[in-house]
């Protein structure tokens, strides 16, 4: 689920571009320091789940991840979308440069909305079972939001809405099915090896970001 | 009387060792490609020039003649993919300078666009690449903090 250059009209192609990258370089500058090893974790992860292909169902479709990198960051997630998109186009061709900005759109904006939803839904405290229910859904979530997405970026560029959507969603369900599975055991294993990653990188205490307070 | 015969033998294996590179020196090389609907094919000496006004003939799996034609100054020859088929291009150079080159149908039937997979060294250099710059963000964020 990567648009290819020259797919896009100009218009969207720029604006997709300054909104990613602002929204990336917004991202980055709110790290926590303590969290970078995480946020470097989940891109490196990001990263290489691009070549796990699945060839179950109609067509060849590869992991995307934007829902646990969501869950696991949440708005930091553009960072780990942004560079690994990028790495993503410029080492495997996957994805044009041009198209960078609406891939990153594409892919980040599901990430932020799955880390909403699972920082909503998880329950405070430990409990396990939930964040595994949670955290695969965050999974699903964010491919079946990435594929919607795809719809409306191309249907700027022309093409049928739901003839898209409706495409884009049959190619995935067999990584829709993967991811929620694979999404909810990754959060289930740090649920109880580290359950403070899963908090979310802004809301907690952290230590060098100006203007939020420690606690 | 050994030396004699060493350098006998020496000669002799120096003679046997130039003949073939000399009857190789005027041999013809034909390359060819299919690429966005077109066989695009090459021909040249083996000392590099290339072969100008050669006559390339390509024939079909079953040795019926398709098309022929002649290379340009460049020593090329290219043409719209006749039929998806094992192809063999001849180029006859003139003076006996003759090669061939087959074609295979599944050359002509690959997609353009379809990227080749990545491999190990770009998924290292990908990895590497993310926590180098993770890396040097820490310690440019650890520095700040001090």
């Amino acid at each position: 689920m990567h648009i290819s250059d020259g797919v896009l009209p100009v218009s969207i192609t720029i604006g997709s571009y300054v909104a990613g990258v602002a929204l990336t370089a917004w991202s980055a500058r709110h790290i926590p320091y303590r969290d970078m090893p995480r946020v470097a974790v989940v891109t490196a992860a990001f990263f290489v789940a691009s070549l796990v292909h699945i060839s179950l169902g109609p067509t060849s479709a590869h992991l995307l991840l934007p829902g646990l990198a969501g869950a696991l960051l949440g708005p930091a997630a553009f960072v780990s979308i942004g560079l690994g998109l990028l790495l993503q186009s410029l080492l495997f061709q996957y994805g044009g440069l041009t198209a960078l900005g609406a891939n990153i759109l594409m892919m980040g904006l599901p990430a932020v909305a799955c880390g909403w939803f699972f920082q909503t839904f998880k329950g405070k405290g430990i409990n396990r079972g939930r964040q595994v229910v949670v955290g695969g859904l965050a999974g699903a979530l964010g491919t079946v939001l990435a594929a919607i997405i795809l719809a409306v970026l191309l249907m700027t560029g022309g093409e049928d809405f739901f003839g898209v959507a409706r495409i884009a969603l049959a190619a995935h369900v067999p990584v829709i099915l993967i991811e929620a599975v694979a999404s909810g055991l990754t959060i289930g294993f740090l649920a109880r090896v580290k359950p403070t990653l899963l908090q979310s990188s802004f809301a907690g205490p952290d230590d060098n970001t100006p203007g939020t307070h420690h606690d | 009387m050994d030396i004699k015969i060493r350098n006998c033998l020496m000669a002799g294996w120096w003679v046997l060792w130039f003949i073939p590179e000399a009857a190789l020196a005027h041999k013809v090389n034909l390359f060819a490609y299919a690429d966005a609907g077109k066989i695009y094919s090459e021909s040249y000496f083996s000392d590099g020039r290339s072969v100008a006004g050669g006559k390339v003939t390509v024939y079909d799996s079953l040795e019926r003649l398709v098309l022929e034609g002649a290379t340009d100054k460049q020593g090329l020859f290219s043409f719209d993919i006749p039929k998806t088929d094992d192809l063999t291009l001849v180029l006859d150079a003139g003076m006996g300078h003759k090669n061939r080159f087959v074609l295979g149908k599944a050359e002509m039937t690959a997609f353009r666009s379809e990227p080749e997979r990545p491999g190990v060294r770009e998924v290292l250099a990908g990895i590497g690449c993310i926590l180098g710059l993770f890396g040097t963000a820490a310690l440019i964020a650890s520095r700040r903090r001090r």
